[in-house]
């Protein structure tokens, strides 16, 4: 996982390149503009302070949005600017970043349907993963990269949530955990309440999985215990102590864990979900794989649930609506 | 009717303030751009679950919330995978 940084100077130079790519087009060249959302929008500015002012005097804008809840394209001022789309050589559809490639299909598809005679495509930045490549494109990233343009400041990544003060020390489990007076956690869930210390640290040893652990005040508050696969994170067992719960571990942990699963590339991270929250976890986009289901008696019964980490759209429901 | 491309650098300061095309997060509101604060889908809606129940609500978290939200669920209800341990209970 790679943050990029594109700083006003290197957007300038894409902006200047592709201004320079236009005007080969000759008469192709497109005269009807439509910016894709707000970032198709600053990146626009950039560009046509790169065209020659006789060509900017040529220009019509007409934004496009792209609607992620609704899956909708609004064309801004559809009924009338529909003739000059039509009657334009080429539309020039343009935004800052491609990540699955499905708003920009989608707003080509609605721009052709309209009656664009052509739809030249660029984007500044796209992502690997992409099922849709436009015509121009600056950077090239990994599918797990982020990339950052345009911005006064640059986020670093964080544990905790803003408006929580961050607390606790989180490590790797170590040999010395095994010598702690309290043994495990106390959980309210019987069958993690078994699992010691010395339990983890074996696993960690011996078979290759990742525990880290949150530590306040010298006491374990909770621990996540993790395998990397090739292609897959497992969150084999998370447990936080009732003592220690609601002051955000979980999510410190849970967030480091996603972290290293994006850094090893992985597409998706799987875990066991007790059965009654099930329907919580597929809020959050678990999905159950439907591969098993665990019942270890005492009222506890695992699915197996898994969460894609990259970007992902219904190529076929896009390409033939 | 289309805008000149001079009308529309013009108009920049209105078509920010009203956020176009930007997705709310569902919990706390911040502006949803994806490298920036997170963009996470909740919700059934495109889930393709082995079960094929109905869809449910649908919407979208920054990663924060949708941190605060998981970490939350998990500490009160573990994830487990429980497994013979070498330590039996007898």
């Amino acid at each position: 996982m790679i943050t990029h940084f594109l700083g006003t100077e290197e957007v300038d130079g894409y902006a200047r390149d592709i201004a320079e790519r236009l005007e080969l087009l000759g008469s192709d060249f497109p005269l009807v503009w439509c910016p894709l959302g707000k970032s198709g929008d600053k990146l626009s500015r950039r560009i046509a302070a790169a065209l020659p002012l006789q060509r900017r005097k040529q220009i019509q804008v007409v934004p496009v949005f792209y609607n992620k809840k609704e899956k909708t394209v609004t064309v801004t001022d559809q009924d009338a600017s529909v003739a000059s789309i039509r009657s334009a050589a080429a539309v020039f559809l343009l935004d800052s970043s491609i990540h699955s490639g499905a708003s920009m299909l989608a707003v080509m598809n609605e721009l052709r349907a309209l009656g664009a005679q052509r739809v030249v495509t660029y984007s500044l930045v796209v992502k690997q993963s992409t099922h849709f490549v436009p015509h121009f494109f600056g950077v090239l990233v990994g599918e797990h990269d982020r990339t950052l343009f345009l911005l006064p400041s640059i986020p670093n990544n964080r544990l905790f949530k803003p408006s929580v003060a961050p607390s606790g020390v989180l490590r790797s489990i170590c040999a010395n955990d095994c010598l702690r007076q309290s043994r495990a956690l106390d959980t309210g869930v019987a069958s993690l309440d078994k699992i010691t210390w010395g339990d983890l640290w074996y696993e960690k040893q011996a078979h290759g999985y990742e525990v880290y652990v949150m530590e306040v005040d010298g006491e374990i508050a909770a621990y996540v215990k993790i395998k990397l696969n090739s292609k897959t994170m497992l969150i084999d067992t998370f447990a936080a102590d009732k003592q220690h719960q609601g002051h955000g571990y979980g999510a410190a942990l849970l967030r480091w864990s996603e972290s290293l699963a994006r850094a090893a590339n992985c597409a998706a991270i799987e875990l066991w979900a007790i059965a009654n929250k099930v329907p919580m976890y597929r809020h959050l986009r678990f999905v159950e794989t439907g591969r098993e289901v665990m019942d270890l008696g005492d009222n506890e019964r695992y699915h197996h649930m898994r969460r894609e980490l990259l970007y992902t759209f219904d190529l076929e429901q896009l390409t033939h609506e | 009717m289309p805008i000149s491309l001079a009308q529309y650098l013009e108009e920049a300061p209105e078509r920010d303030q009203a956020a176009i095309g930007l997705e709310l997060c569902e919990d706390c509101g911040v502006p949803l751009q994806e490298t920036i604060a997170g963009y996470r889908p909740t919700g059934e809606q495109h889930a393709k679950h082995a079960v094929g129940e109905p869809v449910g609500a649908h919407g979208a978290k920054c990663s924060d919330c949708y941190f605060d939200r998981l970490g939350t669920l998990a500490e009160e209800y573990p994830i487990g995978r429980p497994t013979a341990v070498r330590r039996r209970l007898v």
